[in-house]
């Protein structure tokens, strides 16, 4: 960088600074620095923007839980005890096909994944990423991982989740 | 009057830099408060803090920007909230918080107050902390991502090993309560050069690596306030060489980029504490004509 002191003659022959000489914190509009202003303003303006606009899409890969009905086909009905064969009971008439016995149903839970894609502000993101919570899928998703260390460390995305120290991710 | 102000200002400058130790033991306990432990509710990690300091460590209150941008860098988001607090901090004060608010930087501190020969690193080496910010912070994550990458800046910093890897190696934070050294030990052993380190130089991790540093050395370029040289009163005594411990070369120019604003040096009647809210002084004739050769032709180390 080039010293202050450094000058150089004007066309009237006297020597001054100039500007150019100067470091950017130096470079003035009416006297006064703006380079540094700028600089400050610019920051000021990426922090509102990061913490109140920026909105980041993470995709939440949630296992969602419910039950179906489905036939049993381990333990077919039993045959009323005074009947005979299957399908041979109580309204078939003869040469007409057999009614086949109503099957036995039983309850299944069964688990599918659902992925939902939640905008998260940068503050949120910023917390996650203190205990590697989200993470950048190999299709270029952010994913949310480590769904229970976040909630532990920041007391939210998910139940019974309490404020307490960050463990750490390395 | 403005004379007078302008002496006041100084005196008030030149009395708190005897308090730099007391105000960096405030700061410290802001950035890592003890009362995490008894209110966990007081932490703010969706917030940077603008110092060097790791956000897993269990009193950690705001989360550490270089951290957070290297994870950004991984998810290919652009940090607007870490960006912007690095900028505004450091369009503001420069390297000033390296000096007086980061909390490694003073451990380095306290450390290399323990008598022992110091040796001055050359200031080419400082350029050593663009290559980490450059490459472990920005491009290694951005290309390799976090998850298993051996060289991902959490994994090898040294700040990270003391305020996390050791506490949560020990018996109180272990599942076992044994001690889990193995896991830790690259972390551990880099902190360990570095302590070694700091007995025989002043702040190595500031001066060779580290990335936030090289952040704020950049903006002690063009930030609000700045170390103002006045030619016209320099005797050319080499007294602010002599009281700068970091040895930057511009102990006189104090824009410097190795410079932590330790403020040491206004101790020296050319040096003094502006802003940019000052008018604009130009130098004039007299001021170069008064101005020792020995600046004017400053050697560059």
């Amino acid at each position: 960088m080039t010293d202050p002191t450094e000058s150089r003659k004007n066309a009237n022959g006297t020597r001054s600074v100039s500007a150019a000489l100067l470091r950017p914190g130096q470079w003035t509009v009416f006297g006064y620095r703006f380079v540094p202003l700028l600089l400050f303003a610019a920051g000021i303006c990426g922090i509102i923007y990061g913490a109140l606009y920026h909105l980041i899409p993470v995709v939440e890969k949630r296992v969602e839980k419910y039950t179906v009905e489905v036939i049993d086909d381990q333990q077919p009905p039993p045959p009323p005890p005074d009947w005979g064969p299957p399908g041979f009971g109580p309204g078939w008439e003869s040469g007409a096909p057999p009614i086949p016995p109503p099957p036995k149903m039983k309850t299944e839970d069964r688990e599918r994944q659902k992925e939902i894609l939640t905008q998260e502000s940068e503050l949120t993101v910023n917390r996650a990423v203190t205990v590697d919570g989200i993470q950048r899928s190999p299709t270029g998703q952010l994913v949310w991982a480590n769904q229970a260390a976040v909630a532990s460390a920041t007391g939210s995305g998910g139940e019974g989740g309490k404020k307490g120290p960050a463990a750490c991710p390395t | 009057m403005a004379s007078m102000v302008k002496k006041n200002s100084r005196r008030l400058v030149r009395r708190l830099a005897r308090w730099r130790i007391w105000v960096q033991t405030a700061f410290l306990l802001l950035w890592l408060n003890p009362l995490l432990l008894f209110w966990p509710g007081l932490r703010w990690m969706g917030i940077c803090s603008p110092v060097f300091h790791c956000y897993s460590c269990p009193l950690s209150t705001f989360a550490c920007p270089i951290g957070v941008l290297a994870n950004y860098s991984a998810l290919h988001v652009f940090p607007f909230l870490a960006a912007g607090t690095l900028l505004a901090v450091g369009a503001t004060f420069g390297s000033l918080v390296c000096g007086w608010a980061c909390p490694f930087g003073f451990l380095q501190d306290l450390v290399g107050r323990i008598p022992t020969p110091k040796f001055r690193l050359p200031g080419w080496m400082g350029l050593t902390r663009y290559a980490v910010l450059g490459g472990l912070v920005l491009l290694i994550p951005y290309f390799f991502g976090m998850k298993d990458n051996p060289v991902f800046i959490c994994k090898v910093c040294p700040a990270g090993a003391i305020e996390a890897t050791i506490p949560f190696s020990s018996p109180w934070l272990t599942a076992d309560g044994q001690w889990h050294w193995k896991a830790s030990a690259l972390k551990t052993g880099i902190l360990a050069a570095f302590v070694l380190g700091m007995l025989f130089t002043w702040r190595p991790w500031c001066t060779l690596f580290c990335p936030l540093g090289a952040i704020f050395s950049l903006s002690n370029y063009v930030s609000l306030m700045f170390l103002r040289f006045q030619p016209s009163k320099c005797r050319d005594c080499d007294l602010c060489r002599d009281l700068c411990k970091y040895r930057g070369p511009g102990e006189r120019r104090g824009s410097d980029m190795r410079c932590i604003r330790c403020l040491e040096c206004v101790k020296c009647q050319a040096l003094s504490v502006g802003t940019v809210f000052q008018r604009q002084e130009l130098v004039t004739l007299e001021d170069v004509k008064s101005t020792p050769k020995s600046i004017k032709s400053f050697p560059k180390d």
